[in-house]
């Protein structure tokens, strides 16, 4: 019987890798992506002679591959060793378990924000807080975790009109840590409205940060955020001030939240941050969960609509540190981690295997505990299926919820249709909660999935501009990298 | 119906969904990263990177930005050479007066080591046998009393009429009581350091 | 540069052993306690000089393993103990060192110099590779003696906080005698950093984890050459095929006995081409290198007769240098650059320069005549010749060190 060859035989064998064609602007439009993170940018020719056992053994590019896993000699050196070693530490992050630990400690708030997440209690009265026998238990699961590195994220409504709570459960977290002795940073994301003498001398005793949102200048940020005296942008700047004056500058930090409104401003937000002296911004789109999804149309607008305004923004910011101010991009300095390093990385949104549950709770106000934030807000949409159980249960038992496992069969993008193929899955993450909300269907479909639009729309901006940027951009990425200033960054170092 | 019901049937299973981790893996050639209790099994396992990044890794804190500090210069001056040049007339040691251990397994080389010394930055005056010590003290004190023209006898480490009269006109002249013994003050009189 | 060897007069040494050379008053003041560790009087050799005429009678009646004469007006007749005299280079032999003195030769081995910046343990001349540009060529010899050597030199050094080299050849040969050194000298001069440098090959063999970790030295670096990101072009480097493999082995296995591993890459013309790429193979691989050693070659030994393969301006690859240099940096690995002029090196990398041959073994030449750098220059090799040398090698001004990016001269 005629057998077809259909292996050519040839010195070396392909490795697992995956490849996207990038663009049309550029001869080296064909992104290969090993299972290591690594990647190459090529001519679409060169991949047709790799796939078919043609390439050149004496070229660099041959030794490029070679080096960066892309394929390997039989009977020469074994990579399998390195490879490991990346991709263990590239998913180290599992074996720390949930590292970010949200308390809700009240649904109050003086806002009435239309793109609110969470349902709004009246100021007064205590009906929405944390009791105290619940905020003691949820602090004994906190220990729980074999993370060495803890965040305790106070949230709301507004936290702060529970500092009652607030305070108790740093100390109880405290008192335990004497023992525990992990390394704990704890955060309140506030308003800023509401600080008082008696709050920041607590915040400077327990080295407490705050995170406030900041949409942008005072009409953008104030058109947003509604509040009876219509003033929350000049409040929550005067917060800002007030926290700096007494805690130090890098004591607060901010993020936007994004409506249509805000995409037609790029500039003004990020002049806004610079004017207020932030090193960092994050320029996030809504989510589809509480208030959003029920508003009115004009607070909404398509992913694609948000990339544009992204890139925009992005240049712009970019230009603003080239002139000296350091501003980073939060979500583009974690891609760049992603793409450029070994290493796991801190922020649970983007993770495979997914971030909710494994590596955060939530401690709701009703002693429930939810696998993230964004399941909490399903709940305020009527949908109470996520819920992992009572915070008087212990971890262990938490975590074997049927709602975790089932997470996590839609959780791990590299096996997950469309992503499992996708060339920026090393780079990307899984988010059935997020596809759930939208799609109604946790494992999600790709062509309609906006987080899939973000991220690919995003990481693609990223290697374009790590293909073609200049030296200055270089520059600028690199700062962001390694949190630099750009004085003390001469040069940019080899790329790719 | 409730989520997780509608949820299994979008992703049309009907499989027992079993705790992921801990449990043996069925392929025989793996080994497990981790055990039920979260600790990663020894042995060969591959190696995981710590960040060397300078950003911290936290979630949701924004690092404070800090201009690079510069690094302390590692103190490896050493040059790329093995740094030895083999003299140019060298001949292996006829009669080496140390013994080459036999090839054997094991070391052999925990015999001739020296037991840790008692006191830090004693010497082996913790080891020896007090005599001995009593005789190297007593040669350094007239060693001493000779470099300062006090005696001109042997140096034979014996505490004799000669030395005894040395030492105590170096006594006399130095203001420290004359007692003929050798004393902390005489002994820092003559710059003689005793751990 | 002062040599590590010279020949004297030598009389009554009837076996090759080591001494501590002392002065009659650092022997009132510390007595034996000069040395580190367990060391007796017949360790000692008196150094005696002219002012001592007076009592040298009786100074030599003195109980110690013997006596050097350094000064012209003593005389060595009718003493039966071990004397020295009459060196041909006074200067090679001080107070403080330790020498190694036999009756088989005139020449007497200095293996410890007070003060010097590069004192080492030489384990063996023996090695499992044969590098291209070796600067130690290897003897296929049965030298194990170099062990006991050093487990007495160990105990005879001054105290003291210093970086030890421990060197070779492959110190990995002599595999228990090297835990064996590691072990005494965390017991005896625990202060003391030790720096070993090895080719890494051997340590791919496991038990070496167990074993390093038992002797648990808490001032150990590696020096592991690593020339290449590919095996085809690091195992012609070091003519061992496979060499590659079980370098990456070894420093795994380092890695997990919890080492100290700096990685060092010599630049020749075979290292430069792929410096950048190297760069980023050790980042995505190897970020647990505690340093990056990038270091200028030294045209001696084996790199003479491979001068075509191996030579290239140093000012020919600064821009590869600086590609690699940067791209570490920035992701937080900490990189120094040793054994190039100062002159000829891009002067956006000074802040990586580090003074650094060994002073036994630098010089500086006519062209450095009015240089306002040479006290932070490394300078040249000893071996530098002509056809090894830059075209750029120019004396620079005071100006032009006053203008360098964020330079740091450290005296290494």
């Amino acid at each position: 019987m005629g057998s077809l060859l259909i292996v050519k035989d040839a010195g070396y064998r392909l490795l697992p890798f995956r490849f996207l064609r990038l663009d049309d602007v550029n001869d080296k439009n064909i992104l290969l992506t090993a299972e290591t993170g690594e990647y190459l940018l090529v001519p679409e020719t060169l991949l047709n002679q790799l796939v078919r056992k043609e390439l050149d053994v004496s070229s660099p590019i041959y030794k490029d591959l070679l080096a960066r896993h892309f394929i390997y000699e039989p009977g020469g050196h074994n990579p399998i060793p390195e490879m490991a070693a990346q991709y263990r530490s590239r998913k180290g992050f599992l074996l720390d378990g949930p590292a970010l630990h949200i308390f809700v400690v009240t649904l109050r708030c003086n806002h009435t924000c239309q793109y609110c997440q969470v349902s709004r209690a009246p100021q007064g009265g205590a009906g929405h807080d944390m009791s105290a026998e619940d905020a003691r238990h949820a602090a004994n699961r906190v220990f729980e975790s074999p993370s060495q590195v803890l965040t305790i994220e106070f949230q709301g409504g507004e936290p702060l009109l529970a500092f009652d709570c607030i305070r108790q459960i740093v100390e109880t977290i405290e008192a335990k840590n004497e023992l525990e002795q992990r390394s704990i940073q704890y955060v309140i994301t506030s308003t800023l409205h509401h600080l008082s003498d008696t709050i920041l001398d607590f915040a400077e005793q327990h080295n407490i940060q705050f995170s406030t949102s900041l949409d942008g200048p005072a009409f953008l940020h104030n058109a947003n955020r509604p509040t009876p005296n219509k003033n929350a942008y000049e409040r929550t700047v005067e917060g800002i001030h007030r926290v700096r004056a007494r805690l130090g500058h890098d004591a607060v930090s901010a993020l936007t939240t994004l409506t249509s409104r805000s995409l037609e401003h790029p500039e003004a937000i990020i002049d806004e941050y610079v004017a207020q002296g932030f090193n960092s911004i994050s320029l996030r789109p809504l989510s589809p969960y509480g208030f959003a999804k029920s508003s009115a149309r004009r607070l909404d607008y398509s992913m694609s609509e948000f990339i544009v305004f992204y890139k925009k923004a992005l240049a712009y910011l970019i230009s603003v540190n080239s002139g000296g101010t350091f501003l980073s991009e939060s979500y583009a300095s974690l891609l760049l981690t992603n793409i450029l390093t070994p290493f796991s990385s801190g922020y649970v949104d983007l993770r495979s295997p997914l971030g909710a549950g494994l590596g955060t709770l939530v401690y709701n106000y009703d002693g429930d505990v939810y696998p993230s934030d964004e399941s909490r807000m399903l709940l305020e949409m009527g949908e109470s299926g996520l819920k992992l159980g009572s915070v008087r249960q212990p971890l262990a038992e938490l975590l074997r919820s049927p709602v975790i496992e089932l997470l996590l069969t839609c959780g791990i993008a590299e096996a997950l249709p469309g992503c499992s193929d996708c060339a920026l899955v090393p780079y990307c993450g899984a988010d059935p909660i997020e596809h759930f909300a939208r799609q109604g269907d946790p494992v999600g479909h790709r062509a309609f999935s906006s987080f899939c639009e973000k991220n690919m729309g995003l990481l693609t901006h990223m290697f374009a501009m790590l293909r073609d940027g200049d030296e200055s951009i270089q520059k600028v990425l690199m700062s962001w990298l390694s949190r630099r200033s750009l004085n003390d960054l001469p040069s940019a170092g080899y790329r790719t | 119906m409730k989520l997780l019901d509608r949820w299994k049937m979008l992703i049309g299973q009907s499989m027992a969904l079993v705790p992921m981790i801990g449990s043996p893996m069925v392929d025989a050639g793996q080994t497990q990263l981790a055990s039920s209790d979260w600790l990663p099994a020894s042995g060969n396992t591959p190696p995981a990177f710590k960040n060397t990044l300078n950003a911290k890794d936290a979630v949701n804190i924004y690092a404070a930005h800090r201009s690079h500090s510069s690094h302390r210069s590692h103190s490896s001056h050493y040059s790329s050479s093995g740094g030895y040049s083999a003299p140019r007339s060298y001949s292996t040691p006829s009669s080496s007066s140390y013994t080459p251990p036999p090839t054997s397994q094991g070391s052999t080389y925990g015999s001739g080591l020296s037991a840790p010394r008692t006191a830090a930055p004693s010497n082996a005056y913790g080891t020896r046998p007090a005599a001995q010590d009593l005789s190297a003290l007593v040669r350094r004190v007239q060693l001493a009393l000779m470099v300062k023209k006090y005696y001109s006898g042997a140096i034979d480490g014996v505490m004799g009429n000669g030395t005894r009269g040395a030492l105590m006109a170096f006594q006399s002249d130095s203001g420290v009581g004359i007692n003929g013994r050798m004393d902390t003050p005489t002994l820092n009189a003559l710059g003689i350091v005793i751990p | 540069m002062l040599r590590l060897d010279t020949q004297f007069t030598i009389k009554n040494a009837p076996q090759r052993r080591l001494f501590k050379i002392i002065t009659p008053q650092e022997l009132i003041e510390k007595g034996v306690a000069t040395c580190a560790g367990n060391a007796g009087f017949e360790d000692l050799m008196l150094w005696l000089d002219d002012i001592h005429v007076t009592n040298q009678h009786s100074l030599m009646t003195l109980p110690v393993g013997g006596f050097l004469l350094a000064g012209k007006s003593l005389n060595a007749n009718h003493f039966t103990a071990t004397t020295l005299s009459t060196p041909k280079d006074p200067q090679v032999v001080k107070p403080g060192d330790v020498i190694s003195v036999g009756p088989d030769s005139s020449m007497v081995r200095v293996l410890y110099r007070r003060g010097s910046n590069s004192n080492l343990l030489f384990m063996t001349d023996r090695c499992n590779s044969l590098c291209l540009m070796c600067s130690q060529p290897p003897k296929d010899i049965d030298d194990r003696w170099h062990i006991d050597e050093n487990l007495k030199l160990i105990d005879l050094i001054d105290p003291g906080i210093e970086q030890l080299g421990i060197s070779g050849g492959e110190p990995t040969l002599y595999k228990d005698g090297l835990l064996a050194i590691l072990a005494h000298a965390k017991s005896v001069l625990p202060e003391k950093s030790l720096h070993i440098l090895s080719n890494g090959r051997l340590l791919r063999d496991p038990s070496w984890i167990e074993a390093l970790k038992h002797v648990g030295h808490k001032k150990l670096t590696w020096g592991i050459p690593l020339y290449a990101d590919n095996a085809a072009d690091h195992d012609h480097v070091v003519q061992a095929p496979g060499a590659f493999s079980e370098t990456m082995a070894g420093l795994y296995n380092l890695h997990r006995a919890e080492q100290h591993i700096e990685i060092r890459v010599v630049l020749s013309k075979l290292t430069t081409i792929r410096l950048p790429e190297l760069a980023h193979f050790i980042f995505r691989n190897l970020p647990f290198a505690k340093h990056i050693a990038l270091m200028g070659i030294e045209n001696t030994g084996l790199a003479k007769k491979n001068y075509k393969e191996l030579w290239i301006d140093p000012a020919d690859y600064q821009e590869q240098l600086s590609l690699a240099a940067w791209f570490l940096d920035i992701r937080g690995l900490t990189v120094s650059i040793y054994n190039l002029p100062l002159c000829v090196l891009d002067p956006g990398l000074r802040s990586f320069y580090r003074q650094s041959i060994s002073d036994w073994k630098n010089l500086f030449i006519e062209a450095c005549h009015t240089c306002a750098a040479t006290e932070f220059c490394a300078g040249f090799f000893k071996s530098h010749s002509e056809r090894w040398q830059s075209r750029n090698i120019h004396p620079l001004s005071r100006e032009d060190l006053i203008h360098t990016q964020g330079a740091r001269y450290e005296i290494a």
